[in-house]
């Protein structure tokens, strides 16, 4: 079995939501559609979260161009970041899949 | 007389004070103590201070002091105000502190009697000055209550004082004559606008009532405009004589037929550098010199001759350099004289005064407008050009980028405004993009295209990696502050905190301007010198790093947590002291104008400008390459098929629910944003990439439940928690040998090994009961819950391959 094939996942992604025949730009503009919004509400949730001190730490590892450095800043800050980036991405995939089925 | 002979002289009494009496961590040290005779110490220190500052205030505020104009009555009356507002600021709070605390009544009776007779003394001085300035002022306005006809008096003989002290003959030979004539005159136009300010019932009735002193009424607005125009007069005449100078001082004196290639190039760089500068305010001495209200009061046409005869100086030496030029071969000559003469260059001096005239006359948006409408009003005229237009517009390109390469010098100095650095970096860049179109377009012949592809980058990086040995002297300072700081960290124990507290000070400083100027600095400097200095950079910052653990965590947590924990005002102009030579300090007094730590901006706020401009190269970075991948992969596999009608419907409900959302969320974010002081842009960017592979993931987990059987683990989730990005995770499926490449996690992936697993808390929130996507979701979650407790991963020795083990395997 595959690990992950991210150029099938549209395909199968599409397919799962009842849309079958989408051209690769509509496919790539949902995705990159439904990235925008989740990505705006992981940064509602984590505004209310950060700080100024760790955002200046953020900006001077972000002017080092180390991303590394950054996440784990992120990760100091906020101890669960992951689990609210898969909670988000998980809760807003059913929200669209249900919209979608209706 | 130095400061061991007088105590008392202003800037060391005020420097000492300070650190001796107000900063409230010296008090705390008596008042934790358990010792009850501690408490006694500091009562009688505080009465000992107290004396300190009468003494102080009689050495300074004497009978002798020089009160003999309005200007210096100010200037003390503002100093005796600052320690006013000490007093009953920190100092009052402190020792209320202090006193509070103490149980000997005798003492605290006595010291409350010190501190009232201090805080009175304090207001007698400021009184008496005020009356004194009061007076001063009265002697030029002896009528303050007149009738119109006394008022029309007093402003004919101030007009009269005008003529006779402006007119056209006053000594304006130097730009020092000039500032103290614009120093009287600002100060003449004040005292004529509070005078009228207090005679404003008399203007108000000679208005109203329309009596017959309309004369007085033009006398006034004469006065007025007179003003306004013996200013712009004035302010114009320093501007020209700068430049004046500037000419004569650093081009035209140095001219002798004896320069090197490289002295001439010198020179005529600088020579454009300050014709940019004229040029720049070319409207504005031509606005004033064709203004026929201002001729009737003032020289104009000495601002014409002036600005004549510089453009004359000028050319004359622009022709001198020219000739000294044709005696060399710029392309062979200069590399040669480059490694002969690298001493004998010298940039223009620029003093301080002359650095903030530049810098603050001269503004970055003006030289941008005045580059973009000569370029555009070039570019409009391609029917009409010809060589030697071509010729000019070259040249003042190169005067534009000489300009921007020393305003980088500039910024060095004034590193508080790294925006001007790194605004002056992008604009030469997109001058030199611009230059480079031109010269495509107008096909110019190959020596005038060597002169600007070549030689002008080339001069802009001689001045950027002048910049960059400036840099490594910032270097070489640090370092040496560093060790002198570490050397007396071990001899001393007491202040062991202060050092620790002072090297961390150093540090903060050190790593802001390195990441600026190396951020702004990469992609100018060749690798070899970039590389170089980012060795230097981070050796240092190593020796920040042990000279940390050394120090010993015990002497940074002994750091007392109260308000002296943050570096007050006077803390950052005592640290600077240290630091800076005597020349650079300014006057203690000064000390309360220093802004507040908390009105300093942050480094967000400060760096925030530049997401602005790196926000286009985020969009390039690795989430564009991703969708792009994606893309053409799908593009691959396209078969052209029409939609069946329930498709289309089901895509616009899709799409109008993305709509919905994306603006709705938008629109919280935003009212977020307004209320809050992060800057959202350095987030985003830095979640985007960790964001499309997390959601990307996600979905094939989503996507793959369909099909998988329900007891066997899919997805290797560690490979992404172990700071593999998606795109990578999915390389190694069509690449299942190159796994090697991955033994590091690469940059950007936004995903750091100790993130916890991916988990489905809310995936009992099934929506569709007894559906095809509840038996999905149900699938969805168990795999998901499964994921939480990822297997290990094991490179199979014998193919290379990644398979996953499951518990009972290990």
């Amino acid at each position: 079995m595959a690990i992950l094939n991210l150029p099938e996942l549209p395909a199968q992604l599409f397919s799962f939501l009842g849309l079958n025949n989408l051209t690769p730009k509509e496919q790539v503009e949902i995705l990159k559609q439904i990235e925008e919004v989740i990505s705006n509400r992981l940064l509602e949730k984590l505004l209310d979260r950060l700080d100024l001190n760790t955002a200046d730490k953020l900006a001077t590892a972000f002017q080092k161009n180390d991303s590394l450095e950054m996440m784990e800043i992120l990760n100091k800050a906020i101890p669960d970041l992951q689990k609210i980036m898969n909670d988000e991405i998980t809760s807003y995939m059913k929200e669209l899949t249900a919209e979608v089925n209706k | 007389m130095n400061e061991e002979e007088n105590p008392y002289k202003e800037e060391s009494f005020h420097t000492s004070f300070y650190a001796k009496h107000v900063k409230k961590k010296n008090l705390d040290i008596g008042l934790n103590s358990e010792n009850p005779e501690k408490y006694e110490t500091t009562v009688e220190q505080l009465k000992t201070r107290l004396r300190d500052l009468r003494g102080y205030l009689d050495e300074n505020f004497k009978p002798s002091l020089d009160l003999s104009s309005v200007e210096k009555i100010q200037e003390a009356i503002e100093k005796v105000e600052k320690w006013q507002r000490l007093f009953n600021g920190d100092i009052t709070n402190n020792y209320k502190g202090v006193l509070e605390k103490t149980e000997n009544d005798s003492a605290k009776e006595e010291t409350t009697a010190d501190f009232e007779k201090t805080r009175q003394e304090l207001e007698f001085i400021k009184k008496e000055l005020e009356i004194k300035k009061e007076l001063e002022i009265k002697k030029y306005l002896a009528n303050n209550n007149c009738l119109p006809e006394e008022f029309k008096n007093c402003l004919e003989n101030l007009q009269k004082f005008l003529d006779e002290n402006f007119k056209p003959s006053l000594d304006l030979s130097n730009v020092e004559k000039i500032q103290e004539a614009l120093k009287k005159i600002q100060f003449w136009q004040q005292l004529f606008g509070n005078y009228l300010e207090n005679n404003k019932n008399i203007i108000d009735k000679i208005t109203n009532i329309e009596i017959t002193e309309s004369s007085l009424m033009s006398l006034k607005n004469r006065l007025e405009k007179e003003f306004e125009l013996i200013n712009k007069e004035l302010q114009l005449k320093k501007i020209l004589s700068f430049i004046e100078n500037d000419l004569s001082e650093h081009i035209i004196n140095k001219i002798n037929p004896n320069l090197t290639a490289k002295e001439i190039s010198t020179l005529i760089a600088n020579l454009d550098y300050i014709r940019v500068h004229l040029i720049s305010k070319e409207k504005e001495f031509l606005k004033f010199a064709d203004d026929s209200e201002a001729a009737n009061y003032k020289d104009t046409n000495g601002i014409r001759d002036l600005y004549q005869k510089i453009q004359d100086k000028m050319e004359q030496a622009d022709e001198q350099l020219v000739e000294l030029a044709e005696k060399f071969d710029f392309d062979k000559d200069e590399p040669e004289v480059v490694q002969k003469d690298e001493a004998v260059i010298q940039k223009p001096v620029m003093t301080p005064e002359k650095m903030l005239f530049y810098s603050s006359e001269y503004n970055i948006d003006e030289v941008e407008k005045y580059w973009k409408d000569k370029y555009n009003n070039f570019i409009s005229q391609k029917e009409i050009w010809d060589d030697s237009k071509k010729e000019t517009f070259l040249l003042q390109a190169k005067a534009l980028l000489e300009e921007l390469t020393s305003r980088l010098g500039e910024a060095e100095k004034y590193t508080k405004y790294p925006r001007i650095k790194y605004d002056s970096i992008e604009l030469a860049k997109n001058l030199v993009a611009q230059i480079t179109e031109v010269i495509t377009k107008l096909e110019i012949p190959e020596t005038t295209k060597d002169i600007v592809a070549t030689k002008t980058p080339s001069k802009y990086r001689t001045e950027i990696s002048e910049t960059t040995t400036r840099y490594n002297l910032f270097l070489e300072k640090t370092e040496k502050e560093l060790s002198e700081l570490s050397a007396k960290l071990n001899l001393s124990s007491t202040d062991k905190s202060e050092l620790v507290a002072k090297i961390k000070k150093l540090e903060d400083k050190f790593t802001y301007d390195s990441v600026i100027f190396l951020k702004a600095s990469e992609k100018f400097l060749n690798s070899t010198d970039f590389e170089k200095i980012n060795i230097a950079t981070k050796k240092l910052q190593e020796k920040f790093e042990q000279q940390k653990i050394q120090s010993g965590s015990d002497a940074i947590q002994s750091e007392p947590v109260s308000e002296s924990a943050t570096p007050s005002a006077q803390d950052i102009q005592d640290e600077f002291k240290t630091t800076l030579p005597t020349s650079t300090i300014e006057a203690p007094v000064k000390a309360t104008e220093v802004p507040s730590p908390s009105n300093v901006p942050t480094t967000t706020e400060v760096l925030t400008a530049t997401i602005k401009e790196k926000e286009p190269v985020l969009e390039t970075a690795p989430p564009s390459i991703i969708y792009q991948n994606i893309l053409t992969e799908l593009q691959k596999q396209e078969t052209q098929t029409e939609k069946p009608e329930v498709e289309t419907k089901k895509l616009n409900t899709l799409m109008s629910k993305l709509k919905i959302d994306k603006e709705k969320i938008k629109t919280t974010i935003e009212k977020k944003e307004k209320g809050s002081r992060l800057q959202l842009n350095w987030i985003r960017a830095i979640l985007s990439v960790s964001i499309i592979s997390g959601t990307l993931y996600v979905l094939s987990l989503w996507t793959e439940s369909e099909n998988v059987p329900q007891n066997v683990p899919e997805a290797d989730t560690t490979l992404v928690h172990k700071g593999y990005s998606a795109s990578a995770v999915a390389e190694v499926d069509s690449n299942p040998r190159g796994m090697e490449q991955y033994a590091n996690p690469p940059d950007n992936t936004g995903l750091s090994p100790e993130q916890p697993s991916i988990s489905l808390e809310n995936s009992h929130e099934i929506p569709l009961a007894g559906s095809p996507e509840e038996e999905k979701l149900r699938r969805l979650q168990e795999n998901l819950e499964k994921s939480n407790q990822p297997p290990p991963v094991k490179k199979d020795t014998t193919s290379n391959k990644i398979t996953n083990q499951g518990p009972e395997e290990i």
